[in-house]
């Protein structure tokens, strides 16, 4: 196998093949925003993740959640609800749709207020990108032998490559931890845990923030003002590239700064570090049309 | 409600105190640190030398200086989370701040609280605003982990606090808000950009991620002009440095009944941390004594005397509280 290959590619098409053992375990997962986006995709994916990761007012509504469960259910697809950091509107919001998984569908929490909020009966447990903290500066591979060896080994960790972490995890009912395909290589390691990881690829989570750049961005009233506004989701329709010789290139979606990394570890590599999903998160995972 | 202010070193805490401070805070990035992960890996989240102290040591000096005063001192353990390599060295760290005398820690990862409350059972200890609380059930869920005070996030409309404290209210916590200096245009703990603000080995000092000017391309559907128009708002931060301020926000925190009002800015200098606590003492005291319209008048006058310039909605904390609303 192919020691970097890229997202989306096709195992089939791999000169050498990985070790059965390995290329049966990883599970690819498609992270959407609306079903009809599922059409040209669904081949090759075994699990859909549905919802909003970083912005509550992207929250789907019931009767889509509805509709994306019943497409998996048709197509014997796991199901994968994410939801953002919340507010207390938020909150509500998306419980209603917690309401609606079954409990052998997933929910990706990614505030720890919806962990009190939750009933009995829950939903499987993933701690997403925003619990499992990294350190996601896309410069950070240009450290490397001008910091300390120790520091640089703390730059490819995760917040899950600590043992104090894990315990609070599973206490809290969580069973898997999701993690970015860091540029500077991953450091965590879950083998030794009952945790497993996904990993997302190829955009990395760097930043986000309440303060929406691209919320009323043509709107020309709105120059040089900057608060949690009300917005017209401009968000989907306008998207940015932001390039800086020191940075390299970022993309703005919506709220949010992702940067792109296309080399993956082999399956082998993540699988040892108990890593056993990979979610594909195009920007579709933002785009509800 | 109280005035919490920053100190950088020992003998800024008695000028403040006299200025009107009631709660100091600060970070300690002892050399042993330093040298196995630098300032960018500080063990709180202000990365320049400048903003921390050096020592344990100039820790119980201030404490010493404030204790007469009745005044606590806090100190941040804020980074994002620490690794199975720095944890038993931050324990350490959070034992020596206690037999300085810290009042309270500040902390952001959730391990870290569940770690110090098992060692330390009556440390005081104050939620990050690096560990963003959104929510009441987040309220919950970090007071039953072992918090006595939420830093809020700068992330939230004053709407939004006043229901917050009612909720804090309840659960018998403590809320503290951000109320002067360096809005983050991104939220801090969803923030992973690093701040290389001082030299490390090798690595030269670098620009914050979040004001370097890009060249922007905007993509979509829409018409060239409105594209321009919305590849200039996504530049907006690039100029936005440092004039930030929230005092129009008081009366309604008094109101709502937040206990302590945050002062950012461990790394400036002790003339412009006076000024900054002897506003917010003022405006705290207008706050009880005058209608909200001529509040925020007085307020305006309080931020020109300190910024020499009149605000605008890009430095305004809580734009809603105030003539920014939409």
């Amino acid at each position: 196998m192919k020691k970097h290959a890229s997202i989306g590619e096709n195992a089939a098409t791999n000169k050498k093949k990985p070790r059965a053992a390995f290329r049966e375990k990883i599970e690819k997962a498609l992270f959407i925003a609306n079903v009809g986006q599922l059409r040209p995709w669904e081949i090759g994916f075994s699990r859909v993740y549905f919802g909003a990761e970083l912005c509550e007012r992207l929250l789907p509504s019931e009767k889509d959640l509805r509709a994306a469960k019943k497409f998996c259910k048709k197509n014997k697809m796991g199901f994968s609800l994410v939801t953002p950091f919340l507010t207390d509107p938020g909150i509500e919001k998306a419980l209603r749709l917690v309401r609606l998984l079954s409990p052998h569908d997933e929910l990706v929490v990614n505030d720890y207020g919806l962990l009190p909020a939750l009933k009995r009966k829950k939903p499987g447990l993933v701690a997403g990108r925003l619990l499992n903290r990294q350190y996601r500066d896309p410069r950070i591979p240009g450290f490397k032998g001008k910091v300390p060896k120790d520091f640089f080994t703390h730059l490819t960790q995760s917040h899950a490559a600590a043992d104090g972490f894990r315990q609070l995890l599973q206490r809290n009912g969580f069973e898997r931890v999701e993690l970015d395909n860091l540029p500077q290589g991953i450091g965590t390691d879950l083998s030794g845990s009952r945790l497993r990881g996904s990993l997302y690829a190829p955009f990395t989570f760097v930043a986000t923030t309440r303060l929406c750049l691209s919320a009323n961005c043509d709107n020309i009233s709105f120059y040089n003002k900057m608060g949690i506004f009300p917005c017209g989701r401009e968000c989907q329709r306008y998207q940015f590239t932001l390039s800086s010789p020191g940075m390299g290139t970022l993309f703005l979606f919506g709220n949010t700064v992702f940067a792109k990394n296309q080399r993956l570890p082999s399956e082998e590599q993540l699988l040892r570090r108990g890593i056993n999903r990979i979610v594909v998160n195009s920007p579709l995972q933002l785009f509800q049309k | 409600m109280r005035i919490l202010s920053p100190f950088s070193n020992p003998s800024e805490v008695a000028p403040l105190i006299q200025a009107g401070a009631d709660e100091l805070y600060c970070g300690v990035v002892p050399g042993e640190w330093e040298k196995r992960f630098t300032f960018i890996g500080s063990v709180n989240l202000r990365h320049d030398r400048l903003a921390n102290l050096p020592s344990f040591k100039e820790l119980e000096e201030a404490v010493k200086i404030a204790g007469p005063h009745q005044v606590p001192v806090f100190v941040a353990f804020n980074a994002h989370f620490y690794s199975r390599a720095q944890c038993p060295a931050v324990l350490k760290q959070v034992e020596q701040a206690l037999s300085a005398g810290a009042e309270s820690l500040i902390i952001s990862d959730p391990a870290l609280i569940t770690a110090v409350k098992e060692k330390f059972p009556d440390a005081h200890v104050s939620l990050s605003t690096a560990q963003p609380c959104f929510n009441s059930q987040s309220l919950r869920f970090f007071k039953r982990l072992g918090a006595e005070r939420v830093v809020l996030p700068r992330h939230l409309s004053v709407q939004e606090i006043t229901g917050l404290a009612r909720e804090a209210k309840k659960l018998q916590i403590e809320l503290e808000c951000f109320v002067m200096n360096v809005i983050c245009p991104f939220i801090d703990g969803l923030c992973t950009f690093q701040h290389i603000v001082e030299p490390s080995q090798q690595l030269a000092v670098q620009p914050l991620a979040c004001r370097v000017a890009y060249d922007i391309e905007v993509t979509g559907s829409e018409k060239p002009e409105k594209k321009a128009v919305a590849g200039a708002h996504v530049r907006i931060w690039n100029d936005a440095y440092s004039s930030d301020c929230g005092l129009c926000a008081l009366q309604s925190f008094a109101k709502a009944g937040v206990a302590s009002v945050k002062i950012a800015g461990r790394a400036h200098s002790l003339e412009k941390k006076i000024a900054d606590v002897a506003a917010v003492k003022k405006a705290v005291f207008l706050a009880k004594k005058i209608p909200p319209a001529r509040f925020r008048e007085e307020c305006g006058k309080l931020y020109f005397d300190l910024f020499h310039k009149t605000c605008q909605c890009i430095n305004c904390y809580y734009p809603s509280a105030g003539k920014w609303k939409q």
